[in-house]
């Protein structure tokens, strides 16, 4: 996205520890950072992708910036609005603007509540529409999804994985929300449904104009969907590109580790494997690059400094001290 | 539900024995051949025959009828106190499971403390200080005995509830968390919750029973069957029957409330259920 437009949402610095349980922590420290200093901005309209390993806190990072949960450190702002300053009801109004779509559509609806009842909540509370403009506004959703109206009285178990998953999305949309985090919304789902709900997302969003934190392991998904991509490694961004440039040029290590795995179709095919060494125990050092020591470009200087975001190329950011041919010159030695 | 319901043989055993018990209690006036209070000097402690198919007890009452008329008062006072306990417990627990932080760490404080008193010493005690202790009283007593362990049990259901993706989807819906409450989290405590109340119904029959059996339940001469054991226990090896069949329907009824919320369980547990199915 252009840099000039005003972001949409935006975190500085954010940061979420999580204490460890006493024998799960081992030797040094209790706590645990999932998100180690982050800052990202969605802009109006863009579907920005966030992707990375499981644990590297992408999940975390999508609730925090709905205030699902507090950040330790750090802040969210929406529409230019700090989400910390404002009150619990103020935020509760705030949540129009801002939806959620959950990995597994088993456990994101209520298995009590018809379809009808749980798409008319977010309806009554942010519209106040009741009787026959709420039963309207419930069947014209349930239609823009692919479903029936007369789906609104069933429960959540009548419907298969991907019905549900539509239904989940009618939620996230109902009351127009400018920004949906979708929390790797098909990545539960058999692949043929995989397809249809991707279209359903890139169809919805065009219609309805809304920006999409889109996050997901899956980088042939991503690949279809997203405008920008942001990669994570334990709890910080490695490198921020615009999609089809990350795909065709990418900078640091580990996104390039990440492609390797995604683009050898053929694995009985010889060539080496890439690199991966096993990482090591996830403590918290402070300082020094997290890739250190998984990555095949390390130098000196990765386990003393940590490397920022720098723009390499034009709107394409790596936190790297060696990618983009730049290395810098080793002082140690 | 219904097809695991016919499956679970335990649920229908039960089942069946609780409409029996519940219905000769309302049929009572029905089918009891006498009044249970009618005093026959004539046929003290007679032996089970056609006209008494219990016996009749030291002042000639027809065992039979008292032992239906008793269902009543044990039934009631199973029923109310579960009402009772089952209401200010999940109140309590809902609010400990939900607000956390201090709010739970002084409720469940005071579940441990109502916890650690044994259930005998605190309901005979709280019965002690009643001047007159009544049936009326009975349910109050267990009510208050009673809440301490659904409190724990729905504190322990929200818990888990809590942390269900629907719940998140709800709070980012912007759901108050008081409708979050009642119509996510505690909906959905209901299976458990059945089952323990069921099984509370049949603890408390017994409760009732044996406060009862030493005088400080139903008073004489209401046909409780804990008094009736009370008032036949002198003659136990020469007339059995004046504390056989008051005992047989304790034991009938407990046994049918016990199977019954097992069953329920087998059948409610999401955790014996595949995903979806309820």
């Amino acid at each position: 996205m252009s840099a000039d437009s005003k972001p949409l949402v935006e975190c500085r610095g954010l940061v979420k520890t999580f204490r460890l349980p006493a024998l799960a922590a081992g030797p040094g420290s209790r706590e645990f950072r999932a998100v180690d200093g982050l800052s990202l901005a969605v802009y109006p309209g863009e579907t920005l992708a966030l992707v990375g390993e499981s644990g590297c806190g992408k999940s975390t990072t999508g609730r925090l910036l709905l205030r699902l949960e507090k950040p330790s450190a750090g802040t969210v702002t929406f529409e230019g609005r700090d989400l910390a300053a404002l009150s619990a009801a103020r935020l509760r109004t705030q949540r129009s603007r801002m939806q959620m779509i959950f990995q597994d559509p088993y456990g994101s609806l209520n298995p009590r509540l018809t379809v009808g009842a749980a798409l008319a909540e977010p309806l009554r509370i942010h519209w106040r529409l009741s009787g026959k403009s709420l039963r309207e506004r419930i069947a014209g959703l349930l239609e823009n999804v692919g479903l029936r109206p007369e789906h609104a009285r069933r429960y959540p178990h009548e419907f298969s994985g991907g019905q549900r998953q539509r239904i989940a999305i009618a939620r996230a949309v109902s009351v127009n929300p400018g920004f949906v985090v979708a929390d790797e919304p098909v990545s539960s789902l058999d692949i043929s449904i995989q397809g249809q709900i991707l279209k359903l997302l890139i169809e919805l969003k065009k219609s309805l104009g809304m920006a999409m934190l889109f996050i997901s392991h899956d980088l042939a998904v991503v690949r279809q969907i997203s405008d920008r991509v942001a990669v994570m490694y334990r709890g910080r961004l490695v490198e921020l590109a615009p999609a089809g440039e990350l795909f065709s040029r990418p900078l640091h290590p580990y996104t390039r580790l990440l492609l390797s795995c995604v683009l050898a179709p053929r694995p009985g095919r010889k060539g080496a494997p890439p690199d991966i060494r096993s990482p090591e125990a996830t403590g918290y050092r402070g300082f020094g690059c997290s890739f250190a020591g998984r990555c095949p470009l390390e130098i000196a200087a990765c386990t003393r400094e940590t490397p920022e975001l720098r723009e390499l190329y034009p709107d394409h950011y790596a936190a790297c001290l060696v990618a983009g041919g730049k290395p810098l010159p080793d002082i140690s030695r | 539900m219904s097809l695991r319901a016919y499956r679970s043989i335990t649920l229908r055993i039960g089942l069946a024995l609780v409409l029996l018990l519940v219905l000769s209690a309302l049929c009572a006036g029905l089918l009891a051949p006498c009044d249970p209070l009618r005093v026959d000097v004539a046929s003290v402690m007679a032996p089970p025959s056609l006209a008494h198919p219990f016996g009749t007890d030291y002042l000639g009452r027809d065992v039979l009828s008292r032992v239906l008329y008793g269902g009543r008062i044990s039934l009631t006072v199973g029923v109310l106190a579960v009402i009772i306990s089952g209401l200010a417990g999940t109140l309590v627990g809902a609010l400990a499971g939900f607000a956390g932080g201090w709010v739970d760490e002084v409720l469940m404080r005071l579940t441990d403390i109502v916890l650690a008193f044994p259930t005998a010493l605190l309901a005979l005690a709280v019965m002690a200080i009643f001047e007159n202790p009544t049936v009326g009283k009975i349910f109050i007593v267990l009510g208050l005995v009673g809440w301490a362990n659904i409190a724990r049990l729905v504190r322990a259901e929200v818990l888990a509830v809590k942390e269900r993706d629907f719940v998140t989807a709800a709070r980012s819906v912007g759901v108050s968390p008081l409708g979050i409450v009642i119509r996510h989290i505690l909906p959905n405590t209901l299976g458990t919750l059945t089952v323990a109340l069921t099984l509370g119904v049949a603890g408390n029959i017994l409760t009732e029973a044996w406060l009862s059996f030493l005088g400080l339940g139903a008073q004489p001469p209401l046909p409780s069957w804990g008094a009736m054991i009370t008032e036949g226990q002198y003659f136990l090896t020469t007339r059995p029957w004046v504390c056989i069949f008051p005992g047989l329907a304790i034991l009938l009824t407990v046994l049918g409330f016990n199977m019954l919320g097992d069953g329920l369980r087998d059948v409610l547990d999401p955790r014996l259920n595949p995903r979806g199915r309820r």
